[in-house]
């Protein structure tokens, strides 16, 4: 391991797609999955990573490398996850979101999710609806005893145009 | 019409508008080009994370979405919280008067906590929180043992339940007992609580066995603590509690003894009455908040508390409540061979002389941090018809002629929180940075709106600016080789100015070094 040899140890990971990217092994135990490959002996050759695609496993290693820079200070380690994910769009988060849980990288993970969770707060269904993409299959009864069911939680939250 | 309000509201609010924008930019790039991922794409799991990171309301509100989101809610395993004063803003706009506007709050808020918990379908929930500050005595201790026991079922690893109220009314609901909890371990298979990492209490009243039990079936435990329980007696916190690190027995208004004997325990809080030294075997413990009568008795007889103090690194001390009578300068001094940092939180008059805390410094030999908060007790005006207080500060006066001289090399940060311009702190200032002459950093924090009204400070200070004008210039004429940085709308504080080692670089700062040089003497 790097600590007994005094170099650092680079690994390399391959995506799904056949693009090959090396990271120093400090930075890629983040994720426990590679940890325990690393730890089991198997992580001598590439590590194939059959669940992530290159243009992802690129961002989420450009995250490996930046948190593992910091040191143990937890608010620079929030401004930095909170600085990287200002600009991905939803796309990106949600392809984040599925490689780190994937990945087993709990950090990531939930930064990621209370990202988008920021995005669905306090907003109408309808808006959420649309901005998602999600297709309201309830019939109107049912949506209305829904609704009626969990009223107290509209209170204070913007009423649809269309609604 | 609502749009156009809406987007008043925007210009009105630049805030706003970014957020909006910045989450339009996140949405709008993919919605242009067809949707190729949808929020439907993720796997059930990940989105019950997502809902997890959000308040319940937010998260039940999902439910309407598509029939798929209905019940994912209730699956949130991370964390459920429940604040009757978060949800203050936001609801009861539509109660006419405030006074049943409350009442309904109340009821309003059992009904909601009390629905949630019974629709909740996970298994497990990592932490609950429930914070319910209105409650009088309109309650039914078995909604709140239904709580308990979701916590129970749930096999919580974080529970805190709060039922203080503002203004200092004591609710007296009572913890279930052992017996009571007994029943629920037939129904989760395992000790009750045996997964709990954190466990705290305000204004629950808890019984020392159930403690006992608890702590013997929680071997987890990390931190606990126990807020104004009026039935605390006679508390046992003892090893086996192999990762105990944190605990706090504060305002217990009816507690005996407490012994303490937790190997790995490394910060304690004790605020309360004077009870023998507690501290049996703690031999990790260097981080300790003291408040009540037996912080004054850790200051004013420190032999019966040298068992412990040698060995704390970090120590707080709480002198929020006036004395009957004046206090006598001790012969002793408590001992704090280990100390770094030490903090004073202490009630004072405006005409009184605090000197004496600079005995502390001197009793600190390895200091390197010192703060001080000062709260001046305003009662004492003179002012036709205001009561004459006859109470004493909790520590005695001392002179600057009786003053301890002495040099401490070792301190190098300072900060002066509550320090409002009065001449009383002149001569504490002074000596302060003469007995620390290789201090680095300063930092004043210097508040305005408790103050504002009352005529004796006004006539002291005229503004925020000038009182922070006034501290450096003081601060140049005891020590003019600090250079100096004053530090201006730092968020977290009203009003901070810092003078510290770095380079004076900006010209704002040039009015108040001509001030400083102004001052000099001489």
């Amino acid at each position: 391991m790097a600590a007994e040899t005094g170099t650092p140890t680079t690994l390399t990971l391959k995506s799904n797609d056949d693009e090959l990217f090396s990271v120093a092994e400090s930075a890629a135990i983040l994720s426990v999955t590679i940890r325990n490959m690393v730890e089991d002996g198997c992580a001598g050759g590439v590590i194939p990573l059959d669940n992530v695609d290159g243009k992802t496993l690129a961002s989420v290693i450009t995250y490996m490398n930046g948190i593992s820079a910091i040191p143990a200070d937890e608010e620079k380690k929030k401004s930095y996850r909170d600085k990287f994910l200002s600009d991905k769009d939803f796309e990106t988060l949600a392809d984040m979101v599925l490689a780190a849980n994937y990945l087993n990288m709990s950090c990531l993970m939930d930064a990621v999710s209370a990202k988008i969770a920021q995005v669905m707060e306090k907003k109408s269904v309808g808006w959420v609806r649309r901005k998602f993409g999600i297709e309201n299959d309830y019939t109107p009864e049912e949506e209305a005893a829904v609704k009626e069911e969990h009223k107290w939680t509209f209170e204070g939250v913007e009423t649809d145009d269309d609604n | 019409m609502k749009k156009h309000k809406a987007d008043l509201d925007r210009q009105q609010n630049p805030r706003k508008r970014k957020e909006e924008e910045e989450t339009d930019a996140l949405l709008t790039k993919k919605q242009n080009a067809a949707a190729t991922v949808k929020i439907d794409d993720l796997p059930e799991d990940i989105l019950i994370h997502i809902l997890s990171r959000m308040s319940i309301k937010d998260a039940v509100r999902t439910s309407v979405l598509s029939r798929r989101w209905r019940y994912l809610w209730m699956y949130i395993s991370q964390k459920l919280e429940f604040d009757d004063r978060y949800d203050r803003n936001i609801t009861l706009l539509d109660d006419a008067d405030e006074r049943s506007g409350i009442v309904i709050k109340r009821k309003k808020f059992k009904t909601w906590v009390k629905h949630i918990l019974k629709l909740h379908r996970g298994q497990r929930v990592d932490s609950l929180v429930i914070r319910f500050t209105n409650l009088r005595l309109r309650y039914l201790s078995s909604d709140i043992d239904s709580w308990i026991y979701f916590a129970v079922e749930k096999e919580v690893k974080l529970f805190e339940l709060n039922l203080s109220v503002e203004d200092g009314f004591h609710c007296s609901y009572k913890f279930p007992n052992i017996d009571k909890l007994r029943s629920r371990e037939v129904k989760v298979k395992s000790p009750v609580f045996g997964s709990l990492r954190s466990l705290r209490l305000v204004d629950v009243d808890i019984e020392d066995e159930v403690v006992k039990y608890l702590l013997a079936s929680c071997p987890c435990v990390e931190y606990l603590c126990i807020r104004a329980s009026n039935t605390t007696k006679n508390l046992e916190v003892v090893d086996p509690l192999p990762n105990l690190k944190e605990l706090e027995i504060s305002d217990c208004c009816n507690l005996e003894s407490l012994d303490i004997s937790a190997n790995n325990l490394v910060s304690c809080t004790y605020q309360g009455k004077k009870i023998r030294s507690p501290f049996k075997k703690t031999p990790n413990l260097t981080e300790l908040t003291l408040g009540g009568e037996f912080c004054h008795s850790f200051i004013f007889e420190p032999n019966k508390h040298s068992s412990y103090s040698a060995q704390l690194v970090k120590l707080v001390l709480n002198l929020k409540t006036m004395a009957p009578e004046r206090t006598n300068v001790p012969c002793d001094l408590p001992q704090l061979d280990s100390l770094k940092r030490l903090e004073l939180n202490t009630v004072t008059k405006t005409d009184e002389s605090f000197l004496f805390f600079l005995s502390l410094i001197k009793a600190s030999p390895n200091l390197h941090e010192f703060k001080i908060k000062l709260v001046y007790l305003l009662l004492d005006f003179r002012l036709p018809g205001s009561i004459r207080f006859v109470q004493r500060t909790p520590f005695p006066e001392v002179t600057p002629e009786n003053a301890k001289c002495f040099t401490h090399n070792n301190l190098k940060v300072i900060e002066l929180v509550g320090f409002i311009g009065l001449a009383t702190e002149t001569p504490f200032i002074q000596r302060l940075f003469n007995v620390a002459p290789l201090v680095e950093k300063v930092l004043f924090d210097t508040p305005i709106g408790y103050y504002r009204f009352h005529p004796l400070i006004d006539s002291v200070a005229a503004s925020e600016e000038c009182r922070n004008v006034m501290y450096v210039v003081l601060l140049m004429n005891v020590r003019p080789s600090l250079p100096r940085k004053v530090e201006k709308d730092t968020p977290s504080y009203n009003n901070i100015s810092s003078v510290d080692n770095i380079l004076p670089s900006e010209t704002e700062n040039e009015n108040i070094n001509a001030l400083a040089n102004s001052g000099k003497p001489n």
